[in-house]
């Protein structure tokens, strides 16, 4: 698969001038996760993650591939659970 | 190049772990402890980790990793398709007065979708119904409806339930979409849509922007008319099979209010989804606004957990979804309830077993307050 392609889970967050609701209405296939305050939490190609940066429409923080975000997640987990 | 999990400790003071942190090894660093790190990495990078002074213990290839805790999971508390069936079954023959299973459709790849209908007559007009999974990955959206049967089953014969199940009925259909639930157990545990063969090659349509209020209104990351989208919203209304069941099964008993199980962010949820405009009948907006503040106090009451209450679109837009079209349609309070945990990094759709009690237990007054609130207020 070309890395273009990849999938990434990543943090979006809007560029100034632009919100997470301007983000929601794009028709870019976000994979959207979670929606914070200030950010959305989704899955994406790198290509349109890329796309979202080229267009000054938001910056990325890549947190890896969906297998290596489960990952760590279960490795969380395997440490011991929280409080409820 | 195979990647693996390691523990990554120092003795050697031309090694301190911090430098790791810092240093561009290109290392996915998943654990910072005092005197370790527990870190992914591939051959290459624990040769070089090695020849700087850094002892490395392998923990696990990264692939073994994933697929023991897929035995663990399994094994650990989270239904299969298979054992639902049976559970649902088993609930149904030790109940034989009060509940019946029924099969109220077949999804695509021809698996049955099972309700259970709980109540001891048939034919009421109150009815209530609690879907769970129409995200095949939202894997604790099944669990909460199953063990919410299981407690009406277990207290029947005590009020409040036996109050309720004697003048109304609750439907419980924990698995909307288990072509993909079954495909996150063994395939892909982050898929989301149903597993239809869509006319581009891709497979998919997400079930929730399958239903027929608003369908297809709007063109967005969160409800999308592309294919390979994973909120693609279908070719047309009721495309898929197992929202045609959902539909039919609606129809035909009229339930006077419907709550869908999804996850992950905590929060309860009220139309609209597919506009920020609220609903306009104030009545009913009052009505569904008080019940989810209501169930979030009953919730917070549990263990301490708060799930926010706010309209659906407040999430992000979504047209074509189950609420909206149970309330467009029929007019029945109708609610989503996001189930734990609250982010991303709290696990996110990879809820560790251990959290399925939890959830129940904080969950579980806050779904009796809802059944309360339909067979228990006055005739609609």
């Amino acid at each position: 698969m070309p890395r273009s392609e990849q999938t990434l889970v990543a943090r979006v967050t809007p560029a100034a001038g632009h919100s997470v609701a301007t983000l929601l209405g794009l028709s870019l296939g976000l994979d959207v996760w979670e929606r914070q305050a200030d950010a959305l939490v989704v899955a994406a190609p790198e290509s349109r993650l890329a796309e979202l940066e080229r267009r000054r429409l938001a910056s990325v923080e890549r947190w890896g591939t969906p297998t290596q975000y489960q990952a760590r997640q279960r490795s969380r987990s395997a440490d011991g659970p929280d409080d409820s | 190049m195979a990647s693996l999990i390691a523990r990554v400790t120092s003795t050697s003071t031309r090694a301190p772990l911090a430098r790791l942190l810092t240093s561009p090894l290109g290392l996915d660093v998943w654990e910072v402890g005092a005197d370790h790190l527990v870190l992914q990495a591939d051959e290459a990078q624990v040769g070089r980790l090695q020849a700087m002074g850094y002892d490395v213990e392998q923990l696990r290839m990264t692939e073994q990793y994933l697929s023991a805790f897929a035995t663990d999971e399994a094994a650990a508390g989270y239904h299969t398709v298979a054992t639902l069936e049976e559970d649902l079954r088993r609930l149904a023959e030790e109940h034989p007065g009060i509940a019946e299973l029924h099969e109220i459709g077949r999804s695509v790849e021809n698996r049955p979708l099972w309700a259970l209908r709980i109540g001891e007559r048939r034919g009421s007009t109150r009815k209530v119904a609690f879907l769970g999974c129409h995200h095949a990955r939202e894997w604790i959206s099944v669990e909460v409806p199953y063990l919410l049967a299981e407690h009406l089953l277990q207290n029947s014969s005590s009020d409040p339930v036996q109050g309720w199940l004697q003048q109304g009925e609750v439907w419980v259909a924990p698995m909307v979409n288990p072509d993909g639930y079954e495909y996150t157990r063994t395939q892909n545990r982050l898929w989301r849509k149903n597993r239809r063969r869509n006319r581009d090659g891709s497979i998919g349509v997400d079930p929730n922007r399958n239903y027929g209020y608003m369908w297809g209104t709007l063109d967005v990351n969160t409800s999308s008319h592309v294919p390979a989208d994973e909120t693609y919203v279908g070719p047309r209304a009721f495309s898929e099979p197992e929202v045609r069941a959902v539909r039919d099964l609606v129809a035909r008993q009229l339930f006077g209010g419907v709550l869908t199980y999804h996850s992950y962010s905590q929060l309860l949820l009220y139309p609209w989804g597919y506009t920020s405009e609220p609903v306009e009948d104030e009545a009913d907006l009052g009505e569904m606004r008080e019940l989810a503040e209501e169930m979030q106090r009953l919730i917070k009451d549990v263990h301490g957990t708060t799930y926010t209450p706010q309209p659906s679109s407040q999430l992000y837009p979504t047209a074509g979804d189950t609420t909206d079209w149970t309330y467009g349609e029929y007019d029945a309070p109708s609610l989503t309830v996001e189930l734990r945990p609250a982010s991303a990094l709290d696990g996110g759709f990879v809820l560790p077993p251990d959290q399925i009690q939890p959830c129940w237990e904080e969950n579980r007054p806050a779904a009796l307050h809802f059944i309360d609130h339909v067979l228990g207020g006055p005739a609609r």
